[in-house]
């Protein structure tokens, strides 16, 4: 197709030196966490949400498919520009426009950093849960986008439910507003809701209306070890059954344990089958009795070992370990799918097993990370993209995997999104009538198909 | 083809594309653009060593935004070593489309020849005594700014030996400790002299990192082998350094010249002389009180080059009558990274103002920076942002701290 109508017509729109085509610009922008690259036709600078709709006008005028991207931290390639795409770098509109502390609301543009608002709102005594493990790199955009979740959200719920409402520029360049500062809000459809989670497939999302909550004034951290898988998810349900919520209750598989010890020796045991780390946070008080009553409860259950922090120093040592997991996990292999599958919390140790069966199935190192609290596993999938038959392996253990998770009562994606891995399973999960109400809804939004295209459906 | 790069492909390859190099870039918080930042530049890399990018010139301009300052490196999961990828794509570029003419002059020219370096420095003395430099155009007055007033005399015009001693250690007196700032180095002489050191200092010439980091190989190579003849005689277990960039680049003439015998020697000796007086003289602080607070910016070179943290720090702490305050992103590069400052103003400024704002939110009124090119960028952020700090070494200060000294 001959692009150097719409490209004038972008350069006139945003100047020249906001549409980047030269070839060392457009491999900067042809990836994101995830194991695709592919290289988009030109990259977009736009400032402001006017821009965006002017070059959605164009977009629609040339059937032009432009893709929005954030910081490129996702791990399902939706962001990935297939098929020569315009890459929107959203990087730019990265204003916190307002902390409004009398409705415990904010009101921040796309583009800025997750962790950037993080800081702005606590320093007010506010919070701002969803906590994904790039949150010192991603935007509030993405997050939105790919209904990102991350540890504290097993007691505080994901993205979604922080989100009262959105600015969106529609595929043909209109600019529409979903939501408000209010809590409550029942007019007509959820759009809201519609557009979180949507991958940038149904609009772009330029400014963001989000839901605060007071800064709890206090955590305490504990680390339960057990021999057994199975105990140390008899103790996460018998936490939960005498009504305490933790924050976290990250769990660390054997793998991974031996992984990070033989690097970095933070004092785990090689012989354990599962590392919890507890965190609870809330009054000052209440947060000390429940630490000591989660360490019984521990016990109980058969914990080989409970260590407790009593200082935030001793609290970081043991998350040091937890931390170290992806670096540990990185230099340990030369490619990887961090996967998110996600079963019912009472599954849990089925779904672990059965994908260990698969790693010994398939010849292929799966550590597994988790979220303990709500049945969000990351097995984590090691392979070296330079041998075919290793990749070929790769694709039929996801391929049982996801049909594992969904057997057990679960879903594709607990937190990281559809993008490109995940799409050819959708019908597994939705049923080809339930594919057909998601088609039916791209249709609608996007008739030309120009909003990141070849995401989330096939 | 590319073969200063293709012994990193391994390094290239490495890279998960995680991003977390993007949260600690300073360079990427300002620009925002992944050109800039260690997972672009290593993907470009990896497209150049599989044959589907050029030497470019929009290449060379990403592999040219880049301060050396390692925090991409440091906080790398797959520990890919960008900067050393950086510097590998400069010295291509050099090697195939030469240098650009102010650089051939400078490093080729100026900084290999000492006599004439000294002579430029006078000449810029004198044009500022005369006010010549009001008639530069505005972009080179700019950068003329950011050079601090000179001395009336350099280190070595001021250079007197110390007394003999059994126990000797060689110092190694850098560029701008003798042009710019020769007080460090009579400090730290003052400093070894009184805790029973005799201090050999020859006459060095220039460490070559400015040349090794802009890709002139060759030049640095040339230099390190002649500082290498120079030390190799001397029976001294240490070779201290006042600058953590030459510090640095000393400790890798190894690498530089291939695992010579010589520069491994000489490498292994190299130590800085914060680090040397707290772990190796011991730390004795004067009686007179300096009534100051202070805090720290950590040289990125002295931190992650040679692994300098806690010991500038101690002896800080150590100093009567001093007030020390940790600054929030202490380690973070200040933007001045040799001649980065110059060659890039306004980013540069970005990044300085927020140093700068760091630095006031600590009270501080002096800054402490075991590095003079830092400091020469500080200074000039002080004075650009209105915060009214002195800017000196940890010996400087140590040294204020002994009676009748002369350090002011």
């Amino acid at each position: 197709m001959d692009t150097a109508k719409p490209l004038q017509e972008l350069k006139n729109l945003l100047g020249e030196d906001r549409v980047l085509t030269k070839i060392e610009d457009r491999a900067c922008y042809s990836y994101d966490a995830s194991p695709y690259i592919s290289e988009p036709q030109a990259v977009l600078i736009p400032r402001d949400t006017r821009d965006i709709s002017g070059i959605l006008k164009i977009a629609s005028k040339y059937k032009m498919p432009v893709i929005p991207r954030g910081a490129g931290t996702g791990l399902s390639g939706g962001c990935v520009p297939v098929d020569g795409v315009f890459v929107l770098d959203m990087s730019k509109l990265n204003k916190i426009i307002e902390i409004d502390t009398k409705n415990l609301v904010a009101v921040v543009q796309a583009g800025v950093v997750l962790a950037d608002l993080h800081r702005a709102v606590e320093s007010l005594g506010l919070f701002y849960p969803p906590d994904p493990q790039s949150m010192n790199i991603c935007t509030i955009g993405g997050n939105i986008a790919t209904n990102a979740g991350g540890p504290r959200c097993f007691k505080y719920g994901v993205t979604k439910d922080y989100v009262l409402g959105l600015e969106v520029v529609l595929a043909d360049g209109r600019i529409i507003r979903t939501g408000g500062k209010t809590i409550k809000n029942v007019s007509g459809y959820d759009l809201t809701r519609l557009f979180t989670g949507s991958e940038g497939t149904l609009g772009v999302i330029t400014e963001v209306i989000l839901r605060l909550i007071p800064l709890p004034r206090a955590k305490r951290t504990a680390l339960a070890l057990f021999n057994t898988l199975e105990d140390g998810a008899a103790a996460v349900s018998g936490i939960i059954e005498r009504r305490i919520v933790p924050t976290t209750l990250e769990l660390m598989d054997q793998d991974n344990m031996i992984l990070i010890e033989k690097a970095k020796g933070v004092g785990f045991p090689m012989d354990a089958e599962a590392g919890i780390l507890i965190e609870v946070d809330g009054k000052p008080r209440e947060v000390a009795e429940d630490i000591n009553l989660i360490a019984e409860i521990c016990k109980e259950f058969g914990a080989r070992e409970v260590r407790i922090a009593q200082t935030p120093e001793e609290a970081a040592a043991l998350w040091a370990g937890r931390k170290a997991s992806f670096g540990c996990l990185a230099q340990s292999t030369p490619s990887v799918f961090i996967e998110d599958a996600t079963v019912p919390r009472s599954q849990l140790v089925t779904a672990i097993r059965e994908f260990k069966a698969l790693a010994k199935k398939y010849n292929l190192r799966i550590p597994i990370l988790g979220h303990a609290g709500d049945g969000n596993l990351h097995p984590d999938i090691c392979f070296d993209e330079k041998k075919p038959d290793e990749v070929a392996r790769v694709e039929q253990c996801i391929d049982e995997m996801f049909s594992i998770a969904l057997k057990l009562g679960g879903t594709l994606s607990g937190e990281h999104g559809i993008g490109i891995a995940k799409r050819k399973y959708v019908p597994w999960e939705f049923g080809e009538a339930g594919a057909d109400v998601l088609r039916s809804i791209k249709n609608a939004l996007d008739p030309l198909h120009i909003l990141n295209p070849g995401k989330v459906l096939l | 083809m590319n073969e200063l790069i293709n012994s990193y492909q391994d390094g290239v390859e490495r890279c998960l594309r995680c991003g977390i190099c993007l949260s600690v870039c300073p360079i990427y918080s300002e620009e925002r653009h992944e050109g800039t930042v260690a997972r672009g530049k290593v993907h470009l890399i990896r497209k150049l060593l599989e044959g589907k990018l050029q030497l470019t010139p929009r290449l060379r301009q990403y592999m040219d935004l880049c301060l050396g300052c390692q925090a991409c490196v440091e906080n790398c999961p797959s520990q890919v070593p960008t900067d050393k990828i950086v510097c590998a794509a400069r010295a291509q570029f050099v090697k195939e489309k030469g240098l650009p003419l102010v650089y051939y002059l400078a490093l080729r020219w100026g900084l290999k020849n000492p006599a004439l370096m000294s002579a430029l420095f006078t000449s810029l003395g004198l044009a500022r005594n005369m006010a010549l430099t009001k008639l530069l155009p505005q972009t080179l007055k700019d950068k003329e700014e950011i050079l601090p007033p000179l001395p009336a005399q350099t280190f070595w015009q001021q250079y007197k030996k110390t007394k003999p001693s059994r126990r000797k250690v060689a110092y190694f007196v850098g560029c701008l400790t003798n042009l710019v700032y020769p007080q460090v180095g009579l400090a730290t002489l003052h400093v070894l002299e009184a805790a029973g050191y005799e201090v050999i200092a020859p006459q060095a010439f220039c460490c070559g990192l400015p040349h090794y980091s802009s890709g002139d190989l060759e030049t640095a190579r040339e230099l390190a082998g002649k500082n290498v003849a120079l030390f190799d005689a001397l029976d001294v277990d240490a070779i201290l350094t006042d600058c953590g960039s030459c510090g640095s680049a000393l400790q890798e003439y190894v690498r530089w010249l291939d695992n010579d015998p010589r520069a491994r020697k000489f490498s292994e000796k190299i130590r800085d002389v914060s680090e040397f007086i707290v772990n190796t003289a011991g730390l004795k602080p004067g009686m007179r009180s300096l009534g100051r607070t202070v805090t720290y910016h950590d040289s990125c070179h002295l931190n992650r080059s040679m692994g300098v943290v806690k010991e500038p720090r101690a002896i800080l702490r150590a100093l009567p009558g001093v007030q020390y305050e940790e600054a929030i992103e202490a380690n973070r590069c200040c933007g001045g990274a040799g001649t980065f400052n110059l060659r890039h103003g306004d980013l540069s400024m970005k990044i300085l103002g927020r140093k700068m704002e760091n630095i006031k939110a600590t009270g501080a009124d002096t800054i402490a920076v075991g590095c003079p090119s830092c400091r020469m960028q500080l200074s000039y952020g002080a004075k650009k942002n209105n915060v009214p700090v002195d800017v000196l070494h940890p010996v400087e200060l140590l040294a204020m701290t002994f009676s009748g000294s002369d350090h002011e």
